[in-house]
């Protein structure tokens, strides 16, 4: 058996184990006892068909130290070390690829990595700390992710959830007050990030897990769909009776006070005041395709069981969407979550099959970002096979991809033993030192409120951080730790010297062009060795190879 | 960009034995104007440069800009009189109404959006946002519109933010937001340890680094991200940075500002238009008045008039405000109708703005609302027409056509046209 196939079998085994309470509700996982017929290669005929019929010309594979950096960066939001690149090099074997990808999947740094992405996806900018414990929340998002939970179980508890925001609170009073709203339940942080809004909420669920953009009907019938104004007030109407309950108060000992979520029965239309609301609260609970879900006891239940079912017509291709997006640079549908009839696709029967397939596997989110990474698409070159076909179009080459801010972070961190660096220094303790770190790259990174992936190209301030701020300028110190440190105590020429620095940054070794210009500089006169040395790291650092996966 | 940048960073993409795609790009962004387009943009410019106070979250132009007393909706609050002949507006902004012969006030603004973030696109890009296509603002377009050669600082600075972005114009014309007044630009001081030509042996190296990357893939992204380094590094060394430092202004001057974030960005504003930026966005936030709205907006116009009128003066005493437009709007104007909540609702079909200073015919009121202020009755202005003016003041062509990266042929205002009415004889 290959060994994806086996890694998947235990997967959603694992799955079929982690059921709940609500298992009625979820289209239960299914377990495959056929090797499979479909895989990346049944993606790759096609999309080769595709190229093949417009004339395009597709890139050339990628190397291999190419794409382990590239995986490393999507998989594990970091680029690999220096021990991670040396170990893979020695694999010849010609499924050396494959093995990487489950590696990867298969190793704690994917939780790590994906607890990243749906945090910045699912809370967003969004901070008011009294309201919501993202700590509490990543916590639940990186257990899910760690525990293999399939993607429409983890989505169904996520709409569904209610309880206690977080834990603690002041001290109990005698009774504890929390008891009446069920136990802690950090998934209601998302929940409580819509403050009451149903219509926030239903536009969220819709975009973030349907891939359609509903919320674009609040305000008027939609010109080019079919969506009406009321289809959206039907369909918000199904999170109209969820309520908050503040269960301490706002100056509890200075500690955030926890925040209860439940359902309970709506309120009369001529109770609200929004005129907005008054229509929510009047429009029957619907869900999108018209289920009429009114005489469900539990509306918000309902839509959830309705959005991950089997049969619902968007829920599997927004998630093979938005992944597929996340990998390769751009969707089949692109924004990845406008999913309508005037957006249409590219290659959608590609992302159909893919649909189908992540279905029938259980909604196995591992297996979808492994079987993306096996295609050839993901694998391709990044450079152009023509020099005029410089658009990837139809994925026919691997586009530049601006890291993330954490995960350019974390990749700083590996290339430079940040980790040493920051010990014993006066920041003190480490993780202390690299939240402050974190945050100050997220601050320095949000551009504007809807951060674009355009924005990442760069701005000016983050462009000063790079070059002047103090974690490069404490990176590209070769002080007594540190990689630089590492590389200056190496014995071996400065040729290979000049490699490893390559290694650790780039994640390749230098080209012999590159070392002919930097040999020269390292015994320029004038400057110290250790000042050259430096400052080829500081290029290393600041350079697009660098800021870009490729 | 300037001219002469794009004719640079044309050979440069050339000598990078880069394809055709990203040269056939840039070209096509300094397409001349197609034969058809209409009305002849102003040239010279009449302004050099632009501030626009975004009041953000729609401001009630009933309680404003457009008094309407006796009005069932009317509200609590007084009109005054203006320097302007016959006009009035709110008492709680009497030392605007002493500027009025500085700005023409516009009563008849009408749009369709009434979502904020939909709106505050539409208002500053022209645009309705769409999810195929992000479009700049209109400072993005001074920035790559406008000749900035020799000016070491961005050319579009928004302080306060959150802003807009460049959309497809790229990060290179994306403004510089300055969310901390007190310390506004991080990470401008070399290291210890590194003088400027041990910066220059790094950039060199980089040099060499990005050149192979960028040759290598052919990707737009890699100069874009180049062109940020660029200007990164001349801002580092230009004195034109004290623009940003307001320690260097007379006490009183400060004082004349307020002693408000607005005020100190309004400041800023002047230091930067003079030190030769482009385009000065400041925010004044807190506008969406659903509950409240007198208390709120009464206290947001003594922030508002303290500090827009210190601007006009100050403009006006240096001699900058005949080559200075100073625009204030925000994403749409507010109910008439006053909710339980002692709020107004949002507004988009009839709301005011204000243009002012350079090429304006100040002292003016253009359009004109029903007795409630509910709808425009007379001289609808829609958005595109009002970038169309502001435009054409800062010598844009708003007809213009450029390619956005997936090649359709996009203007700045959508065909908006100016408002000769507005402007003044030259």
């Amino acid at each position: 058996m290959r060994p994806a196939y086996v890694l998947f079998c235990v997967f959603t085994a694992a799955a079929c184990r982690s059921g709940g309470s609500r298992t009625s509700h979820v289209e239960a996982p299914r377990a495959v006892l056929e090797p499979p017929a479909f895989g990346a290669e049944t993606i790759d005929d096609m999309l080769r068909t595709e190229w093949a019929s417009r004339g395009i010309v597709p890139a050339g594979r990628s190397d291999d130290p190419t794409f382990l950096r590239r995986v490393y960066l999507d998989v594990v939001g970091r680029i690999p070390t220096l021990e991670e690149i040396r170990a893979a090099m020695l694999d010849t074997s010609p499924d050396r690829r494959a093995r990487i990808i489950d590696d990867l999947l298969a190793s704690p740094a994917y939780a790590d990595r994906w607890t990243d992405y749906w945090d910045d996806v699912l809370l967003g900018d969004y901070v008011r700390p009294n309201v919501v414990d993202r700590a509490g929340f990543r916590a639940f998002l990186h257990a899910r992710l760690a525990s293999q939970t399939p993607w429409n179980r983890l989505v169904f508890d996520l709409v569904t959830a209610t309880g206690v925001n977080r834990q603690g609170g002041p001290e109990p009073t005698g009774r504890d007050e929390a008891a009446p709203f069920g136990a802690t339940h950090a998934a209601v942080n998302w929940i409580l990030k819509y403050q009451n809004n149903p219509a926030d909420m239903a536009g969220s669920v819709s975009r973030t897990f349907l891939g359609v953009r509903i919320q674009c009907a609040q305000c008027h019938d939609h010109k080019t769909e079919d969506w009406k104004q009321r289809d959206y007030q039907s369909f918000a109407s199904c999170f109209a009776g969820t309520r908050t309950v503040r269960l301490d108060s706002e100056s509890g000992g200075g500690r955030a006070p926890r925040i209860a979520v439940l359902d309970a029965h709506r309120r009369k239309p001529s109770a609200a005041r929004e005129p907005e609301l008054v229509e929510i609260l009047r429009a029957p609970p619907t869900a999108l395709d018209g289920t009429d879900l009114s005489d469900t006891a539990n509306p918000r239940e309902a839509v959830a069981a309705w959005i991950t079912s089997a049969q619902n017509p968007w829920f599997a291709k927004a998630i093979v969407n938005r992944l597929w997006g996340e990998l390769l640079g751009r969707g089949f549908v692109d924004p990845i979550d406008d999913f309508r009839v005037s957006n249409p696709a590219l290659a959608p029967a590609v992302m159909e099959r893919l649909a189908a397939e992540f279905v029938a596997r259980g909604y196995d989110l591992r297996y979808l970002i492994g079987t993306i990474c096996r295609t050839e698409a993901y694998q391709k070159s990044s450079e152009p096979a023509l020099p005029y076909q410089v658009e990837p179009a139809f994925w026919s080459r691997f586009p530049l991809k601006p890291l993330r801010p954490e995960v350019l972070l974390d990749s700083l961190a590996v290339a430079t033993d940040l980790d040493e660096l920051l010990t014993g220094t006066k920041d003190g303790d480490l993780a202390k030192a690299k939240a402050q770190l974190r945050k100050q790259f997220q601050a320095t990174f949000d551009v504007d409120e809807e951060s674009h992936a355009a924005s990442y190209e760069g701005t000016i301030p983050q462009a000063l951080m790079f070059m002047n701020g103090r974690p490069l300028d404490r990176a590209t110190h070769a002080g007594r730790q540190g990689a630089l440190l590492k590389v200056l105590s190496m014995t071996g020429s400065d040729e290979e010297k000049v490699d490893n620095l390559f290694l650790r940054t780039l994640s390749r070794p230098a080209k012999p062009e590159e070392t002919k210009r930097i040999l020269p500089r390292l015994a320029q006169r004038g400057t110290s060795r250790l000042d050259a040395f430096e400052d080829v790291m500081w290029a290393l650092l600041n350079s697009s190879e660098f800021a870009f996966n490729h | 960009m300037k001219r002469a940048n794009d004719e640079i960073d044309r050979r440069h993409l050339l000598k990078l034995g880069l394809s055709a795609g990203p040269a056939l790009f840039v070209s096509s962004l300094l397409a001349a104007r197609p034969a058809h387009a209409k009305g002849a943009v102003l040239r010279p410019a009449k302004a050099r440069a632009c501030v626009w106070i975004w009041l953000n979250g729609g401001p009630s132009h009933v309680d404003t800009f457009d008094p309407k007393p006796g009005a069932p909706g009317g509200g609590p609050f007084k009109p005054i009189k203006t320097r302007a002949a016959g006009v009035e507006i709110c008492q709680h902004l009497p030392r605007l109404a002493d500027r009025a012969s500085d700005f023409a006030l516009i009563r008849s603004m009408t749009s369709r959006e009434g979502n904020h973030d939909r709106a505050g696109y539409l208002v500053r890009s022209g645009y309705a946002p769409t999810p195929t296509l992000q479009h700049p603002s209109l400072g993005a377009w001074a920035a790559e519109e406008l000749d900035v050669r020799g000016l070491e600082l961005p050319a579009f600075v928004s302080i306060g933010g959150p802003s807009m972005g460049a959309g497809f114009l790229g990060a290179s014309y994306a403004p510089f937001v300055v969310r901390n007044l007190g310390r506004p630009i991080d990470n401008v001081e070399l290291p210890r340890g590194v003088d400027t030509s041990r910066f220059q042996r790094r950039q060199d190296i980089l040099t060499e680094l990005e050149s192979g990357f960028a040759a290598q893939t052919g990707d737009r992204k890699v100069h874009a991200r180049q062109s940020v380094y660029a200007n990164a590094a001349r801002l580092m060394s230009s004195p034109a940075l004290r623009a940003f430092d307001l320690a260097s202004e007379p006490a009183s001057l400060q004082a004349a500002y307020g002693d408000h974030d607005f005020g100190r960005g309004c400041l800023m504003a002047r230091r930067l238009v003079e030190a030769g930026v482009r385009f000065v966005e400041v925010t004044l936030d807190g506008w969406d008045t659903h509950k409240d709205n007198f208390s709120r907006t009464k206290k947001l116009m003594d922030v508002l008039d303290e500090g827009a009128s210190a601007l006009f003066r100050d403009l006006r005493e240096r001699d900058l405000l005949e080559s200075t437009l100073v625009l204030m709007a925000g994403e749409f104007g507010r109910t008439p109708k006053i909710n339980h909540d002692e709020g107004r609702d949002h507004h988009p079909q009839a709301w005011s703005a204000v243009l002012g200073g350079g090429g304006i015919r100040g002292g003016q009121v253009y359009g004109k609302t029903d007795q409630d202020g509910a709808q425009v009755i007379e001289h609808p202005v829609t958005i595109a027409d009002f970038l169309a003016t502001a435009a054409n003041l800062l010598g844009i062509d708003p007809d213009k056509w450029v390619f956005t990266p997936v090649g359709r042929p996009i203007s700045l205002t959508d065909h908006g046209r100016p408002i000769a009415a507005l402007l003044a004889d030259s």
